[in-house]
């Protein structure tokens, strides 16, 4: 099976939940669709959702909450 | 007692007017830096730094305990924040005071006073200063709302006690939608803020936002006029001013003798701004709130009245009474303030974090650019857009508008995308000249203006000062989406230079690429040289063959052509062997270390932090793991430009040396700006140096074997690929080109942009492969 990664889209800081109280938006095991939410990028104050750009599940993330990250860092690992 | 050394407990333009004005003072000054702002300016001004975490700012610049202990490891005496962050934490202000420091600005309580929208009403409503129509406190059950509500009248607002910046705010036009309303918002300001407490105001349409200076010492209180900030997009001031054109003497008067009493009724003690909702129909004004901080505007106010309100706080926190006398504030003139912010305006202000590659920097009479923006700087992702504040001052309104349009004109942040174009729209609208907003004017202004407000399209002339030129010009955030905006200038009677587009672009690159393919391939007579560079091209003809103007013509008949043609283009992928962090170019870029913005590191280490990357592993991985377009040859014989074949915000870039070196090693793999490089021969240069290829590109006498036909090995149009290799490879590389054994790697491919642009990664996986024969 092969694995792909999620790319940032753009730089800032990459959080894996709405908000600090809430549950992540997705866990390694996952299985998760195109256009599914899996993070936060927040730049600048301004919160950009981070949709999957492919389907498959999640072998596990690879960016870490409140990770800093730059545009085309990897987030996450997916197995198609 | 005075304050001898004092930390800045915050960052960006701020941090660097608190130092100014620290040193001013012979005191000694020490910032602390997350991460992130290893390479501030306020850490490069300051007397001393300290780091206090991650770029979070919850792990830096909001750690209590960080900051403190900083102060405490560098012996500071007092503590300055700034605004923002813990400016108006009265925890934070609590805790430095416990800690046996000065902070520098108000007592914890009357942080907690004013900080807490409920209290400070009726703070206001004792001192007798009006307040806007509503709840005299907060309210806890529906019935208590609905008797307020009968009074006020609609439309009203429903704010949370606890809540700021306009959160957990509500508007209410009518009884029925207000009984909906109330209930979810206690829920949800329970739900935010753990607190459901509620209070409602009358909605003051219309209004102007009228905000006062003071300055106290804990006992006596004055006053330095007002501001006015009407011009505010989301809740985010714009463009500030002082004085307010629409207050009357007698009314300026009125409001900032209410807003004395109100301060001096707490002890205030500091600098602070009381604000007020002004309505000039009826010429009644209201108070809001308190901020208990400097504020991001106060040099309007220093420009009109003179007076340095950072170095008044600051001596303030250190013991000593007010040195002025209310009699003795005069106002003089008129100033505007405008933000400066990394943000497109032509894209709904999206967010523009990057590297500055050129700056320059208004001057003049009565002009002041209070900023952190330095040549090379690059901009974090992690803090807020404000890059720095432009400030006029002239003798009136008219004047000084006019002086901040030519102000405006001189700032050249090269890059990324600003806010300036919003600016500069605004200094020439008929309703901003007469003073006609309020602060619900700007938003429906700005819709339907995106396109107008977009870097290229109010770029008006050229650049008048620019501290550090950037050759080859940087990209800029606007791709090949908008339509290119060719110019075509004469060179004496010799030559045409013509500019396809003022950005770098695959697309401005490959237009030129074909219309110079075009010039030769439609053997118009007298021309004797055609030189494709970058976004740009220049032809060289006789003018006794053929008239100049006549010239222009032909190539403008050509440019149409070239712009239906379809970008597909026959040519090459090399793959180019590179030694990263080799010793020779170490050697050399330790000689020209104070000539580079990091003289501690080296050039590629910097490389990777200013493209927030981990180390110089993973910028050689982002570096070399995409094909690079050879888009200029020249410079010296021989020398390839490259343009890194990725979506914009993953290109590479960085920024030329700070000075240029007089040498610079034989096939060094360089970089400046968004362009890469290889020197084809030792000399000069200005570019970064990560490393070196062992093949060479250039051989004049044209003895090495694949150089035997012609003496350069690129032009332009051709694929780079690099290779990473051990210093091994590169020994053997070296004597296998020494033996005439050495025989680059080179596939012929088609490339077309437009399968390039639908999936860039896949297509240059497939460019990468046909090097390994698929």
């Amino acid at each position: 099976m092969a694995t792909k990664q999620i790319i940032s889209p753009l730089p800032g800081t990459f959080y894996r939940k709405p908000a600090p109280d809430k549950p992540t938006y997705k866990n390694d095991g996952d299985t998760i669709a195109v256009g599914d939410v899996i993070g936060l990028i927040e730049v600048m104050k301004s919160f950009n959702e981070v949709k999957a750009d492919m389907g498959g599940k999640i072998v596990r993330f690879i960016a870490e909450n409140e990770e800093p990250v730059m545009a085309g860092q990897p987030l996450a690992e997916i197995e198609a | 007692m005075p304050i001898k050394k004092l930390l800045i407990a915050n960052r960006g333009e701020i941090a660097v007017r608190i130092i100014r004005a620290a040193k001013e003072l012979g005191i000694a000054t020490v910032q602390v830096y997350s991460k992130a702002d290893a390479d501030s300016l306020a850490v490069k001004l300051a007397d001393e730094s300290v780091d206090i975490g991650p770029p979070h700012a919850a792990k830096s610049y909001l750690n209590k305990d960080a900051i403190i202990g900083a102060a405490k490891a560098t012996g500071a005496d007092a503590i300055h924040p700034g605004y923002g962050f813990l400016a108006e934490n009265s925890e934070f202000a609590a805790a430095v005071e416990a800690a046996g420091l000065v902070f520098v600005g108000p007592t914890a309580e009357s942080i907690r006073l004013m900080g807490d929208k409920v209290a400070a009403r009726e703070a206001a409503d004792r001192a007798g200063v009006p307040t806007v129509p509503g709840s005299k406190g907060r309210l806890e059950t529906p019935e208590e709302a609905f008797a307020i509500v009968e009074k006020t009248g609609f439309p009203v607002m429903i704010k949370a006690a606890a809540g700021g910046g306009g959160r957990g705010i509500r508007i209410a036009h009518s009884k029925d939608e207000f009984a909906q309303l109330m209930p979810q918002a206690q829920a949800e300001a329970k739900a935010a803020f753990g607190d459901g407490g509620l209070y409602v105001e009358k909605l003051v349409e219309g209004a102007r936002h009228i905000e006062v200076q003071i300055l106290g010492d804990g006992r006596d209180v004055i006053h330095c006029f007002e501001r006015e900030c009407s011009l505010q997009r989301r809740r985010q001031k714009v463009w500030e001013e002082a004085p307010s054109i629409s207050l009357k003497e007698d009314k300026r008067q009125e409001i900032c003798k209410s807003a004395v009493a109100l301060a001096k009724a707490v002890n205030y003690r500091g600098a602070g701004t009381l604000e007020f909702l002004f309505d000039d129909f009826t010429q009644d004004f209201f108070f809001l709130e308190m901020n208990t901080r400097i504020q991001v505007e106060h040099p309007v106010t220093e420009m009109i009245t003179g007076i340095d309100l950072v170095r008044e706080m600051i001596l303030i926190a250190g013991g000593q009474p007010l040195r002025i006398r209310q009699h003795e504030v005069k106002r003089k003139g008129h100033a505007i303030e405008v933000r400066i912010n990394a943000e497109d305006p032509s894209k709904n202000f999206m967010p523009a974090p990057g590297t500055i590659t050129a700056l320059g920097v208004p001057g003049g009479n009565g002009v002041r650019f209070d900023s952190m923006l330095y040549p090379g700087y690059t901009v974090p992702p992690f803090y807020d857009s404000l890059l720095g504040k432009l400030i006029v001052w002239d003798e009136d309104r008219p004047a000084a508008i006019r002086r901040m349009e030519r102000a405006l004109s001189e700032l050249h942040v090269e890059g990324i995308a600003t806010t300036k174009p919003l600016h500069q729209a605004l200094a020439r609208d008929e309703d901003v000249l007469a003073g006609r907003f309020h602060t619900a004017w700007l938003e429906p202004w700005l819709e339907g203006r995106a396109a107008s407000l977009s870097p290229a399209a109010t770029a008006v002339a050229a650049p008048a000062v620019v501290t550090q030129p950037a050759s080859p010009p940087a990209a800029s955030e606007t791709g090949g989406q908008r339509p290119m905006n060719t110019r075509y200038s004469f060179g004496g009677d010799e030559h045409i230079f013509v500019e396809v587009d003022e950005s770098m672009s695959l697309e401005a690159f490959f237009k030129s690429l074909f219309i110079t393919n075009a010039v030769r391939d439609s053997k118009i007579k007298g021309v004797t040289e055609i030189c494709p560079a970058n976004a740009s091209f220049q032809i060289k003809y006789d003018p006794d063959q053929i008239k100049p103007s006549d010239m222009m013509a032909e190539i403008k008949k050509l440019e149409s052509a070239a712009e239906k043609a379809e970008p597909i283009i026959k040519t090459r992928i090399i793959e180019v062997p590179v030694y990263y962090q080799d010793p020779w170019t170490h050697e050399t870029l330790m000689r020209f270390r104070e000539r580079h913005q990091d003289p501690k590191g080296t050039d590629i280490e910097y490389a990777a932090r200013v493209n927030n990357l981990a180390d110089p592993a993973a910028f050689i991985k982002a570096h070399s793991g995409a094909p690079w377009f050879v888009s200029m040859v020249g410079f010296v014989a021989g020398l390839p430009f490259l343009y890194q074949m990725v979506d914009r915000p993953r290109q590479l870039q960085v920024p030329k040396y700070l000075r240029p070196r007089t040498d610079t090693p034989k096939l060094t793999v360089g970089h400046g700006g968004c362009f890469g490089c290889i020197y084809s021969v030792r000399g000069a240069g200005g570019y970064q140096m990560f490393g070196v290829t062992p093949m060479p590109i250039y051989d004049p006498n044209q003895q090495i074997s694949y150089l035997r036909d012609f003496m350069c090995l690129f032009k332009p149009g051709d694929i780079v690929q690099w290779k990473p290799i051990s210093r091994e490879a590169y020994d053997q590389a070296v004597a296998d080109v020494d033996a005439g054994r050495f025989a680059p790697r080179i596939a012929n491919v088609t490339f077309s942009l437009a399968d390039f642009n639908r999936d860039i990664d896949g297509y240059n996986r497939k460019l990468e492969g046909a090097l390994n024969g698929h």
